[in-house]
């Protein structure tokens, strides 16, 4: 025995196995058959009713009425399906058509909902087209199949109608939902940007009035304006000097004028005024009293004349205009008086000593008059100051005296007219100057509010624009001229089960049972240790067997074996009767599949 | 009857001594103490009851449906036995091997059968005496195979009250062929077989002529020590087993049980692949 003969092959030996086995292993494979002929007539039936429900494009042309519903037709169906398949509406449908009585006998409500789930099914149904806008050849979902599975094809064709239909209904609230949406937001948003023009508008009217000048179309004209007063400025600025060297010049001539024109009397001499009296009064006082003493006879006198002078004078005045300037003794005719008084006294005191007469008088003389001046200063500084040094006294009677103190005046209301108008010039020029400096700073503010409010008007008319649309939008949804569902084929009842597929269980049966029949034979191969054939001997022991003695068959084991035989093809045609009969019962009957196959192999 | 006649007379003159062995006289039968040890002394003494008595007629339909074969049977099994036959007795003349036991691990696996069918098969070659003895004192079976109406068995040889009784049978239409058959189950069965009877047994079967074969039906190796007791006795034994059936490792343990007792060889029983058809 060489090694090459050690073992037959494994193949050769499952076969001897199965032979030997045979009984066991028919009865494995007819127990897997008997299962399967079993699970397919058991089975109970299941029928799917379906119904088509199309997906129509708008009627009206995109180009009139762009519908605000813009999602794709396959995601809609999707989002309509979430709303339809919820477990309050599946829950209503079951109650209605007393769906799974033994589920919702034993299991709770979630599991009658999954269920259900299970046996609805929704399918799109697509075809390849080509985008028109983007020329891409794409798929497009043209329609979808609602479906429910159930045992009873009536049951199956109800349900799937009531799905239909709330598919068909909730679309269209759901189209129409959108639409009023997309409108009612448009409208909302349109509002909000009409509040928010109105508001920029006040803001910019404010504005514009804080910064009426300053504004940066006003530049220009500020700036011209600012030129022309200016040039106003100077003019008036010439006028004034002019004015001022024809007041200088007026005075001038007044100053040489006297106001009263020179009456004689009828004697030639001159008539001398009261005013000219008192001044003579008091200088003749003056020396008197530097003279004589207080008491002095002519002290007296003439303190009594310059008294009534005084009074008369100060009628005269308050009978005029209250002048009280001519009252009080002239300062300038005081310091000259003082002037010549103190040359006196320095003449006397370097010709004189201490104790001479005329050095005392004169002393005396002096300091009465500083004394007087002082007085004369004090009290005439205001009333000098009011009156003015140019005021005519009211008895001027000079024609030219006259003449030239009105011009004078005149002029001098011109020059203060001229002074009022150049403040004003000034100040108007220094205006358009600070509007002219902060005249960036506004533009800038400015162009910001402008640009806010440009923008918001532009917007806002987008808006409406779009809100126009979308309201041709939910008339359209509402006219339901839109995209829509249409059921182009309902659900019916079906008459053929889908499920089970009995033949094919059939055949996955024959196949599970030549498996089980296998196995079997694989497992009890492995199971058994015996001996097997003359090479496992040979292994034992070492030695090939001295003989291989067959079964010896006797007559009986023929007789028995004719029995046998005999049994198992009685069993064999009896299950083909059975099968038959079963055949006729559950698939078809017999008649009917005669004609089928009749028909099949070629009429 | 003739042909009958011819061979009975044929075998008389080939096995003179078993003829003329000589025929004890009948004692008394003594006490119970004394005869058992009287007959306790003779199985150990005495001769066998080898005697060749009588024929006892076969009936070859019954056998056939018992699966034995005749030597001229035209059955693949014949062919199988014949090529047994043949090479056991190559090595039996090769080493010298006068008793070959028939054992099996366990019963059932055609121990008996196959014993019967080789002795058939042996007895058929020319020249060639073979004695089928069954050892298998617990369910001894040879003699319900066979069919023999055999009046005593080596159960009286054992364990019976006379072991003087023969228990040897020829077999009509079979010769050379003698059968010594147990009839009837032997208690204490390992005592027994562990006993100097059986050495005498079979030294006595054995004679003096060494061409004599004894074929010895031993009980199964695995179930009882009995086939143990018996092997170192015997110069060989032939280990049947059935295809399919004997386990792997029965059949290890029982070469290991056997031991130094030298094993023939094996037979493939029931098996699938037969030997090519005899032509």
């Amino acid at each position: 025995m060489n090694a090459v003969l050690d073992k037959p092959p494994a193949l050769l030996e499952y076969l001897r196995g199965a032979k030997h086995r045979k009984l066991r292993l028919l009865a494995s494979f007819a127990l897997g058959m008997v299962l399967t002929v079993l699970l397919a007539v058991l089975l109970p039936s299941k029928y799917r009713s379906s119904g088509t429900i199309l997906i129509e494009q708008q009627e009206m042309p995109q180009d009139f009425v762009r519908s605000s519903v813009s999602s794709y037709a396959d995601q809609r169906v999707q989002v309509i399906s979430k709303r339809v398949m919820t477990t309050e509406t599946l829950l209503n449908i079951v109650r209605r058509y007393d769906l799974y009585p033994k589920l919702r006998a034993n299991a709770t409500r979630e599991a009658v909902i999954k269920q259900m789930t299970k046996d609805i099914a929704l399918k799109m149904i697509s075809a390849d087209v080509i985008d028109p806008r983007s020329g891409h050849p794409t798929s497009a979902t043209i329609a979808f199949e609602v479906s429910y599975i159930s045992s009873s094809p009536d049951l199956a064709a109800k349900v799937a109608n009531e799905l239909t239909t709330l598919y068909l209904n909730e679309n269209l609230n759901n189209r129409a939902q959108t639409a009023r949406d997309a409108s009612q937001f448009l409208q909302q948003e349109g509002d909000r940007l009409n509040q928010h023009i109105g508001e920029l508008e006040a803001q910019l009217a404010r504005f514009k009035d804080k910064h009426a000048q300053q504004l940066p179309e006003l530049t220009q004209l500020n700036m011209q304006m600012m030129d022309h007063t200016e040039q106003d400025l100077r003019t008036q600025e010439a006028r004034k000097s002019s004015l001022e060297q024809q007041r200088v010049f007026l005075e001038a001539q007044l100053a040489m004028l006297k106001p009263n024109s020179t009456v004689f009397s009828d004697t030639g001499e001159r008539i001398v005024s009261s005013a000219d009296r008192l001044k003579m009064a008091r200088s003749q006082l003056d020396s008197a009293r530097a003279k004589y003493g207080v008491d002095h006879p002519d002290v007296i006198r003439l303190q009594r004349e310059v008294t009534g002078l005084e009074r008369e004078v100060a009628n005269a005045d308050k009978a005029g205009r209250g002048e009280s300037g001519a009252t009080t003794p002239d300062v300038n005719d005081l310091q000259r008086q003082l002037q010549s008084a103190q040359a006196s006294l320095a003449d006397a005191q370097g010709r004189y000593g201490p104790e001479h007469p005329d050095r005392v008088r004169l002393q005396r003389m002096v300091d009465t008059l500083q004394q007087e001046l002082s007085d004369a200063q004090r009290t005439g500084a205001s009333a000098e100051a009011s009156s003015g040094r140019h005021l005519k006294p009211t008895d001027a009677d000079n024609p030219a005296y006259v003449q030239i103190q009105a011009q004078l005046s005149s002029t001098i209301n011109d020059l203060a007219a001229t002074e009022e108008q150049l403040n004003k010039l000034s100040a108007r020029v220094s205006d358009y100057q600070r509007n002219l400096s902060l005249g960036p700073q506004v533009e800038q503010q400015y162009r910001e509010l402008m640009r806010d409010y440009d923008n918001t008007r532009l917007k806002y008319a987008e808006i409406r624009s779009k809100q126009t649309e979308a309201k041709a939008s939910q008339d359209l949804e509402a006219d339901r001229k839109g995209e829509r569902f249409t059921l182009i084929d309902p659900p019916l009842p079906p008459e053929e089960p889908i499920s089970p597929n009995r033949p094919l269980i059939l055949v996955l049966g024959l196949f599970f049972s030549l498996g089980l029949a296998a196995g079997t034979l694989w497992l009890l191969e492995r199971m058994d240790n015996s001996v097997r054939g003359r090479f496992d001997l040979l292994a034992l022991t070492g030695v090939p067997p001295l003989a291989l003695v067959p079964l010896i068959a006797t007559e009986g084991d023929r007789r028995i074996e004719r029995r046998r035989m005999r049994l198992a093809f009685g069993s064999a045609f009896a299950s083909v009767c059975i099968a038959v009969v079963l055949l006729h019962l559950f698939y078809m009957p017999l008649d009917v599949l005669w004609y089928t196959l009749a028909r099949r192999v070629g009429l | 009857m003739e042909r009958i006649q011819r061979a009975l007379d044929l075998a008389k003159g080939q096995q003179p001594d078993l003829g003329k062995v000589p025929q004890r006289p009948l004692h008394n039968p003594p006490a119970d103490d004394a005869r058992s040890e009287r007959n306790t002394l003779y199985r150990e003494f005495g001769v066998a009851p080898v005697e060749f008595r009588e024929r006892l007629p076969l009936d070859w339909s019954e056998l056939r449906e018992r699966r034995l074969i005749s030597p001229d049977d035209t059955d693949p099994a014949g062919y199988a036995y014949r090529m047994l036959r043949t090479q056991l007795l190559q090595r039996a003349r090769t080493h010298g091997l006068g008793t070959i036991g028939v054992v099996s691990a366990v019963n059932g696996e055609g121990k008996t059968l196959t014993a019967i069918n080789l002795a058939l098969s042996l007895a058929a070659e020319p020249n060639q005496t073979v004695m089928l003895i069954d050892l298998d004192l617990r369910r001894p079976a040879i003699a319900g195979a066979l069919g023999l109406n055999a009046p005593h068995g080596l159960e009286a040889w054992f364990h019976g009250d006379d072991p003087t009784k023969n228990a040897c049978y020829a077999l009509e239409g079979v010769e050379r062929l003698y059968v010594l058959p147990t009839l009837s189950p032997v208690n204490r069965s390992s005592e027994v077989l562990a006993g100097l009877g059986t050495r005498r047994l079979l030294n006595e079967l054995k004679g003096r002529d060494s061409g004599r074969l004894l074929i010895v039906d031993l009980p199964p190796v695995l179930l009882s020590d009995d086939a143990l007791m018996v092997a170192p006795l015997l110069d060989a034994v032939v280990l049947v087993v059935h295809e399919r059936r004997t386990k792997r490792d029965d059949v290890v343990r029982v070469i290991e049980l056997l031991g130094n007792t030298r094993i023939a060889g094996t037979v493939l029983n029931c098996s699938s692949e037969s030997e090519k058809r005899a032509y």
